[in-house]
């Protein structure tokens, strides 16, 4: 069943529409079956990366 | 394609010893079976035994409601080893043949399996769970709420995957993702707050420059018209900083006193200290219980144990003393309870430890800052103290280095008194009021004084402003990123939404069929199970079943349909999923499940049946007698059978069920069993003419006041009557009829006179004298093919059987216009 749900989250990626490294996440939050505390710490740290990068962009 | 060939179930539930039954009869296709028996002769227990066996949890679901555990599966009377279920497979795959569940009485939740692999296959093998209660039905259609009716579809169906995806996407992650972007709008509050103060009211770059301005003008120093040109202004300010050694150091000291924060601890801080030392007070009178802790398991095993061990007295299992059985168990959940009990309050003391570690930690960095700032003070004036401070950072270290046991066992009183917190205020007055009086001591000049104060407070604002803006940036971008990510998780539950959708609807189609099969309610209309996308908390998480009613769509269904109608709805939708997704798995255990419908409508389950499920194998279990006749009647190549007797030592004793007709003629062999014979034939002959009345609609006296049903020769006369209105007199099938009406007289007497001795006259050819002449009439009116019996067509007026209708294939009893065809 889980290959349903990665399915849909290559048709997501194909779509173009949503960001490559969210999706990866999911994915891999699926892939592992990590628990919502866990995914959600990963997503922060995506988060405030992705900030210090654009600060990094902009300097 | 997987059936059950034989079953065999011993010690389990009300079966004592080993109990087969065997669904082969020749060939090599497994059979469907019925068994019949009345309530609480062990039929159930077969049923507990099949559920135990095809659950891979290893439970019975009906008996956990109950309150009953995997202790009371086994037969109390059985030992080791002969408490098992065991069944042989008929596989077309070739890879399963017999498979053994055993229960274990050391580990009773853990039962010994012949082969993991093939259990693994076994469970793999359906999607559906093979096997279905009437309460279940009525659970599932009636009690459910949208949430736990989607959780029940996603576990027929199949899409649990999705279902604890979307379930934890909604409950946990973005609930979570949502609050950490709020609490960085609170930091940016946070850090707007003194920046507030430093600028008035507003935060705004106008405001910005009208104060900064202010300032340079006050400093005799050219204004700047953008921030742009005002931060460098700020850097060349601070060259014009004071040169003279007092304009100087009373710079410094203003900087100090300017650095120390008007409220210098966390006020709430040691009202949570407070509350923790009482809730740890509470806690530690039953100190004694927790280092027990880990006989939790111990203990609950112990009881299991003790459950299945018929030996009084009873040796606890955990220290091996003798004991009384009822008063070691009654001890040992005593223990349990009080042990579980102080487990879960050590457990909520330690998620309040973990927060007011927190606190304090945050706490000691306040302190330390502030602590670094006396000292710079010191410098300047050495006769500076702060023991209160130093003190309640202490402290503070010392709590937070402490491990939990530690934190649990040593809160007994809170150090933090009201004394050292009105000495820590004092010493930040005094220290405040010192470095104040120390400048003025150094008497700089007005202008340098201005200046220090102009240089100070445009730093601060510079400070605070860019860490605002810091603060704010970071709001911002997590905002976005997160609506982005909230954003991927809508269209993903929306590609999982209309994929469980797209389901719904393939077998809402089917719903419909099978509902329609079951009932012949013309009113209700296009079931469906439908998603809940309403707002609310289960949007897009909960399915209902929606119907049109009367032309007016009504979810949830049960809203206006009776119960026995939601019932139909419930055996539908089982069905239905049984149908859709169990391609391997050909047979479904069936427990009383006519139970939840109407009595008339009990033959539209075995319509069901026949037209939809004659390639699976039925193994169904009944305590209605006349159902089960029907069955036998309906369904000749089924293997039916009857439990005789039941007891606890024995369980139930099993026979071959015969037909009336094989029954009643091997007992006219027993010279005393005539009675019992035709007391048997009567009443087969009269539940067969009440039905045939009301199926071709005869008219029958009904005495409402004395509450008497119809005589047996009532009955035939109405049905004699009828049948010559539509066939004409002189019919053949009249004839037959009328023969066997010439015996009423003999079976009356079995039943109308039991205690009359002219019973005992009746000689066993004359009662099977009439059994032949009423089974040569009832072949006649029974379909060969459908096997059931003739009907009246209104629109065609004829009698003819149901299953001629259409295209006429099986038309080969149709008795119509006087000429019977064959």
């Amino acid at each position: 069943m889980k290959t349903i749900l990665n399915q849909y989250i290559e048709s997501l990626k194909a779509s173009k529409k949503y960001d490559d490294e969210y999706l990866a996440l999911l994915s891999a939050s699926l892939a592992n079956n990590e628990d919502g505390n866990t995914t959600i710490d990963k997503i922060m740290t995506l988060i405030n990366n992705k900030y210090a990068k654009s600060k990094e962009n902009k300097d | 394609m997987l059936k059950v060939k034989k079953i065999r179930i011993s010690g389990f539930r009300g079966i004592s010893s080993p109990q087969d039954i065997d669904l082969m009869r020749g060939g090599t296709d497994p059979l469907p079976f019925v068994l019949y028996g009345l309530n609480s002769s062990g039929k159930t227990s077969f049923v507990d035994g099949l559920e135990w066996f095809f659950s891979s949890d290893n439970k019975i679901e009906w008996l956990q409601r109950e309150d009953a555990g995997a202790n009371a599966y086994p037969h109390q009377g059985s030992k080791d080893k002969e408490s098992y279920v065991e069944l042989e497979f008929s596989d077309t795959d070739k890879k399963l043949t017999v498979l053994k569940k055993e229960f274990n009485s050391k580990r009773i939740t853990q039962p010994d399996l012949s082969s993991k692999s093939d259990f693994d296959g076994v469970y793999a093998s359906f999607v559906i769970k093979p096997y279905l209660r009437y309460l279940e039905v009525i659970d599932f259609v009636f009690n459910m709420g949208g949430v736990e009716k989607y959780r029940k579809l996603a576990s027929w169906m199949g899409f649990e995957a999705e279902f604890s995806f979307q379930e934890k996407m909604a409950r946990e992650i973005l609930p979570e993702l949502k609050r950490r972007v709020k609490d960085l709008s609170s930091n940016v509050a946070l850090c707007e707050k003194p920046l507030k103060e430093l600028l008035g009211q507003t935060i705004s770059e106008n405001a910005l420059l009208v104060v900064c301005n202010g300032l340079l003008r006050s400093c005799k120093a050219a204004e700047v018209s953008n921030i742009d040109d005002l931060w460098p202004r700020i850097t060349e300010m601070n060259r014009l900083k004071p040169e003279s050694t007092a304009g100087m150091k009373s710079n410094q000291l203003l900087e100090i006193e300017q650095s120390i924060p008007s409220s210098v601890y966390d006020e709430s801080l040691s009202l949570s200290i407070d509350g923790f030392i009482k809730n740890a007070k509470d806690f530690l009178s039953k100190r004694e219980l927790i280092i027990h802790n880990d006989a939790i398991d111990l203990y609950a095993k112990a009881i299991d144990v003790l459950n299945n061990n018929d030996e009084r007295p009873a040796k606890c299992p955990v220290c091996g003393k003798e004991w009384n059985k009822e008063e070691l168990l009654s001890h040992i959940k005593k223990e349990l309870e009080s042990i579980s009990s102080a487990k879960k309050e050590k457990d909520a003391l330690v998620a309040k430890i973990i927060l007011l570690k927190r606190q304090v930690k945050a706490e000691v960095d306040r302190i330390k800052g502030l602590i670094s700032k006396y000292e710079l003070a010191k410098k300047h004036i050495n006769t500076l103290e702060y023991m209160n401070t130093h003190a309640y950072s202490g402290y503070l270290s010392a709590l937070a280095d402490l491990s939990n046991e530690e934190i649990i066992s040593k809160g007994s009183t809170n150090p933090i008194t009201t004394e050292i917190l009105t000495g820590i205020k004092n010493e930040r007055q005094t220290i405040v009021t010192s470095l104040g009086e120390e400048r003025k001591k150094l008497q700089p000049s007005k202008e340098e004084s201005q200046l220090n104060e102009a240089i100070l407070k445009l730093n601060q604002i510079k400070d605070n402003w860019t860490r605002a803006k810091e603060a704010n940036t970071i709001f911002s971008f997590a905002s976005v990123e997160a609506d982005k990510f909230i954003a991927m998780s809508e269209a993903l539950s929306k590609l999982i939404q209309d994929g469980i959708k797209k389901r719904f609807e393939e077998i809402s189609k089917r719903i419909g069929e099978y509902f329609s099969l079951l009932r012949h309610d013309r009113d209700i209309k296009q079931i469906e199970i439908v998603l809940n996308e309403e707002k609310g908390r289960a949007a897009g998480r909960s399915a209902e079943i929606q119907l049109s009613y009367y032309d007016i769509s009504v979810k949830p269904a049960y809203k206006v349909l009776s119960e026995s109608l939601l019932n139909s709805l419930g055996l539908a939708v089982y069905f239905t999923c049984v149908k859709q997704f169990n391609d391997k798995c050909k047979f479904i255990v069936l427990d009383d499940i006519m139970n939840s419908l109407d009595i008339q409508n009990r033959d539209t389950l075995l319509d069901l049946i026949d037209k939809e499920f004659n390639d699976y194998q039925i193994i169904l279990f009944t305590h209605d007698y006349y159902w089960f006749q029907k069955i036998q009647k309906r369904f000749p190549k089924w293997i039916t059978k009857k439990i005789k007797h039941w007891d606890y030592k024995t369980g139930p004793i099993i026979e071959y069920a015969r037909t009336t007709y094989d029954e009643v003629k091997e007992m006219l062999k027993d010279s005393t069993a005539i009675e019992s014979a035709g007391i048997q034939l009567e009443r087969h002959i009269e539940g067969i003419l009440n039905e045939l009345c009301e199926n071709i609609e005869a008219e029958v006296k009904y005495r409402y006041r004395i509450n008497q049903p119809p005589s047996m020769d009532e009955l035939f006369s109405a049905l004699i009557k009828r049948m010559e209105s539509k066939l004409g007199k002189g019919n053949a099938i009249i004839d037959k009829i009328k023969n066997a009406q010439k015996y009423e007289p003999v079976l009356r007497n079995f039943t109308g006179h039991p205690r009359d001795a002219s019973s005992a006259t009746i000689s066993p050819q004359e009662v099977e004298r009439a059994m032949e002449e009423w089974f040569a009439f009832e072949k006649e009116v029974l379909c060969p093919h459908c096997r059931r019996y003739v009907e009246y067509s209104e629109s065609k007026d004829i009698i003819e059987c149901r299953c001629a209708g259409g295209s006429g294939i099986h038309l080969t009893k149709v008795i119509a216009n006087g000429n019977p065809k064959t």
